[in-house]
């Protein structure tokens, strides 16, 4: 998009949001979005599916008399536009008689901004063929790695940009573009009858550089590597276990365990344990938990939220006190507090949430020694992989590809595939110790209510007394 | 409904205009080199209306038009989507699919896409009645749900959605393929919370299909809440080794996991636990599973796949044999067998309707026999679809004592591996859950490895 084409859009949202403001409206916004990305898939030596996708579209969003109605349609089309307002209006009109729990919005800092966050290269500086040739080798190195064990092997690689217009009738008017691209690498290997899989990823808010300026080691060399150790560990014991997370799963567990309780429309709509618990000591006083939407580089982070907030850090918990939750304008105006920025949409035929960004736990003193010293029987949980979160009853579950025991204060046996569960509240108090390390490496898309958006997690190492874990009788 | 609105709605319920254009596209990138291409231009409109804290919480209307273009010089694939595409853009669009499939690299194991072929069946997928039902309605039944549920406890949370769906696509290819196809659903669904004092219950349930005369919205919230309630006072019940019972919601997990582990391209990949069990006994031989997008009205239903090919019954395990895979056009012609058209637009492959064939006892029969056990009401068992093995929560499950279901389990976990939970089922229900297309029933699993807390 030209610099012309960025006002056009700006225009056509203006048209709207003023003629909204003549229909009465409390308050309208009008999102734009222009997106595009590209990606190489290189599977088995070739390099043989190559997609490009393209998604311009246009959301409406009123609120009249307590009732949200919401229109989008794909492209620019004034005409389309002019429609989507109609027909916003009408949904509104139709539930406000019928809504119990009447919506507001929180007044909006008045924003006018216009934000670019590049990389180090510009996605077109690097030729296509060159990222296809760069994936080609690293899958190359990866099978080097696999000492002849490796079935199959895959290498995706996806960049793109995201142009966001925002307008609402409170004065707000901000353009924003950034740039995201992630490279992963995913390995099946066998040896005698057992068939394992392992996956590595590199994401962030920047450009091609993540996948031509990496070595193997840091991509596919460490997925082989992962693999292999696979091949060799066993399942873990079942029962209740101290365990400790290695960063790249203690962030997991801070974006399940405590991030998605603290979104605040699932605070305010009952669906949260920690309804009714902001300024309650809800956690160990060795537990800070941050998101934050603006570290420079990391996956989550954006300038603005889709509703035209500028993004900030928001300190969740303090010392094992519950501060901040995660605001959308909504849940802010409920609240009768301001938006923290976190209201974030998939795309413009989705309406806004409350998101996370980028989550962790703040470090602590502890070193990973001290940890393992304390234990006699635990488990040490490295590689995350997923995890989900119901939480209205605060119960959570964390799946680790990678994991080794801890017996007598020494790490012992590695296993596989171990997931750990635990109710949050029960599992943050019995956080006794925190390290003094940190890796944010978890890029990933969270789900909610249908919409996926970019995140990212991470934290030091951590210590928990006990926590479930699924496995399968007696080591 | 406005004169604008009939105006959109008469183009996504007359696809065939958009035929021409899909065949220029294809034209066009003939012209430009393709050796093979094809053409998709879809249409949609979604309404849905969601509630949450047992209020209306937004009406919500999106309009959807889009263009797919797939273009393969020497198997290399270039694929290119977007939204809302201008006629003056489309030479942009099929140039930039061709410069993609050039870059790709050659693939030898790439024959053909699919050729015409007659439908095997027709099944019915469009209910004109779903276009006239009104966003007044859906937000009438999202109320009177909330209504009933309040009835049950007056303090129920509920959260919820309905969507209406109305879309349609057509396809054109290289090889002779035109088609045009339509097709309406309709989705209700909620999420109830209980609480009593610090207990807290919650449990969801849906009903979807494809016309509106097998969809209930009445009382489905109620049903969710008083299911809710008896998920109140979990407890913790130790570690230790037992019978499973899926309930059909968790069957039909079960029953998606096989399916996919049956995608024929995950087998030839080596990527699939199943890639070496082509032929071989997997489970119980009372097991049959059978993947079938020619049902009247199902929820996957329809006479062509994402690349146009002829959609095909297929018996995925037979009498507990794995004797059936699903194959798209690149999968069959790799494999030298007969394609059963399960293609999505990207490549993959996809299950339709998932059925498996009931058994003689009945659920309430499969549960009575059980001394001590669990019962998995909602929820998958998660395994890995490499490795098969297992280990995850069970979310919404009862303790089986003395063949009732006795208490809600708290942060319960299931851990094992796959095939061998498959060995070790020894019940099918007879009764089941149908969702459109989709026969649940109830599936019972012997020794089974449980943990939670302790007590």
């Amino acid at each position: 998009m030209t610099d012309n084409s960025v006002k056009d859009v700006f225009d056509i949202l203006l048209t709207v949001t003023e003629q909204a403001k003549k229909s009465g409206v409390q308050f309208a916004d009008a999102r734009a979005l222009a997106g595009c990305s590209s990606s190489i898939m290189v599977q088995d030596g070739k390099a043989e599916k190559m997609f490009y996708n393209e998604a311009n579209g246009i959301a409406v969003r009123v609120l009249i008399d307590g009732a949200w109605g919401f229109a989008s349609c794909d492209g620019f089309d004034v005409r389309m536009v002019a429609d989507c307002l109609d027909e916003a209006i009408t949904l509104a009109k139709k539930s406000a008689p019928v809504v119990s729990d009447p919506a507001a919005v929180a007044p909006a800092e008045i924003v006018a901004d216009h934000i670019e966050l590049a990389g180090k290269y510009a996605i077109e500086q690097i030729s296509l063929s060159d990222k296809q040739k760069k994936c080609l080798a690293l899958e190359e190195a990866a099978l080097k790695a696999g000492e002849g064990k490796i079935v199959n092997s895959m290498v995706s690689y996806s960049d793109g940009q995201r142009q966001q217009w925002v307008v609402n009738t409170e004065g707000t008017k901000v353009y924003s573009k950034v740039i995201r691209a992630r490279v992963s690498c995913q390995l099946t290997a066998v040896e005698g009858n057992v068939r394992q899989r392992n996956y590595q990823v590199l994401g962030h808010q920047g450009g091609p550089e993540i996948l031509t300026d990496i070595e193997p080691e840091q991509l596919s060399v460490k997925a082989a590597k992962k693999v292999l150790g696979q091949l060799r560990a066993k399942k873990a014991p079942a029962g209740e276990f101290p365990v400790i997370f290695h960063p790249t799963i203690s962030g997991l567990l801070a974006h399940e365990a405590l991030g998605h309780n603290a979104e605040a429309d699932a605070i305010w709509s009952g669906q949260s344990i920690l309804q009714g618990r902001i300024g309650d000591k809800i956690a160990s006083e060795l537990v800070t938990i941050i998101d934050d939407a603006t570290i420079p580089g990391k996956f989550g982070t954006e300038p603005f939220d889709s509703e035209g907030m500028r993004t900030r850090q928001r300190v969740i918990v303090k010392d094992g006190v519950f501060e901040e939750p995660l605001h959308c304008l909504e849940t802010a105006g409920k609240f009768g507090t301001k938006s923290n920025g976190c209201g974030r949409a998939q795309d413009y035929h989705n309406i806004p949430l409350c998101r996370m960004s980028n989550t962790f736990f703040a470090p602590g003193n502890s070193t990973l020694d001290e940890m393992i010293k304390g234990i006699d029987r635990g488990i040490y949980l490295r590689e995350g992989h997923e995890g989900y979160v119901y939480p209205e009853r605060g119960q959570f579950l964390c799946h680790a590809s990678e994991a080794q025991m801890i017996e007598n204060g020494k790490l012992g046996e590695p296993l596989r595939d171990v997931s750990v569960s635990g109710l949050i509240l029960e599992a943050l108090m019995n956080v006794d110790m925190v390290g003094n390390d940190f890796e944010m490496i978890f890029p990933g898309t969270c789900g909610k209510g249908g919409q996926g958006v970019p995140t990212d997690c991470g934290g030091p190492h951590l210590r928990v007394k006990r926590l479930v874990v699924g496995g399968v009788g007696q080591l | 409904m406005s004169d604008e609105q009939r105006a959109k709605y008469s183009l996504i319920e007359k696809p065939e205009q958009f035929l021409p254009q899909a065949q220029k596209i294809i034209d066009l990138a003939k012209r430009k080199g393709a050796q093979f291409a094809d053409a998709v231009i879809s249409l949609g409109r979604d309404i849905s209306i969601g509630a949450e804290k047992s209020s209306i919480k937004s009406a919500e209307v999106s309009w959807g038009k889009s263009l797919s273009i797939r273009v393969f010089i020497d198997g290399g694939l270039g694929d290119v989507s977007a939204s809302d595409v201008e006629d003056d853009r489309i030479d942009e669009l099929v140039e930039k699919a061709i410069e993609l499939a050039k870059i790709a690299t050659p693939d030898p194991d790439f024959v053909s896409l699919p050729m015409p072929e007659k439908p095997v069946y027709e099944p019915a997928t469009f209910d004109e009645k779903i276009l006239s039902v009104t966003a007044e309605q859906a937000i009438q039944w999202m109320l009177d749900n909330i209504q009933a549920a309040q009835s049950v406890d007056k303090d129920v949370i509920v959260s919820g959605d309905v969507g209406l769906t109305v879309s349609s696509a057509v396809l054109a290819s290289s090889t002779g393929i035109s088609v045009a196809k339509k097709s309406t659903s309709i989705h209700i669904g909620f999420f109830c919370v209980v609480r009593d004092d610090n207990n807290i219950g919650s449990f969801a349930d849906h009903d979807s299909a494809r016309f509106i005369e097998d969809c209930q919205p009445a009382g489905l919230a109620e049903k969710v809440t008083r299911r809710a309630i008896d998920y109140l006072n979990q407890k913790k019940a130790g570690t230790f080794e037992t019978t499973l019972v899926l309930a059909p919601q968790a069957t039909f997990s079960l029953m998606h996991t096989l399916a996919r582990l049956a995608n024929a391209e995950s087998i030839q990949r080596n990527r699939s636990l199943f890639a070496d069990k082509l032929n071989s006994q997997i489970a119980n031989p009372a097991f049959t599973l059978l993947d079938d997008g020619l049902v009247d009205k199902g929820l996957s239903s329809g006479c062509y796949d994402g690349e146009g090919a002829v959609r095909k019954k297929v018996t995925i395990i037979d009498n507990g044999r794995f004797v059936g895979q699903l194959h798209n056009s690149y999968t069959a012609n790799k494999a030298k067998t007969a394609n059963t058209g399960h293609g999505l637009r990207n490549g993959g492959i996809a299950p339709s309707n998932l059925q498996l064939l009931p058994g003689k006892k009945t659920a309430d029969d499969i549960i009575k026999e059980v001394e001590d056990g669990v019962y998995l009401e909602l929820g998958g068992l998660s395994p890995d679809p490499v490795s098969g093995d297992i280990s995850t929560n069970l979310d919404f499950a009862f303790k089986i004592e003395k063949g009732q279901l006795a208490f809600p389990l708290a942060n319960a976990m299931i851990a094992g591996n796959l095939l061998e939970l498959l060995s070790n089922i020894d019940a099918i229900s007879s009764d089941y859950r149908y969702e459109p297309g989709n026969i649940m029933p109830t599936v019972r699993i012997r020794n089974v490895q449980i943990s939670s807390g302790e007590r």
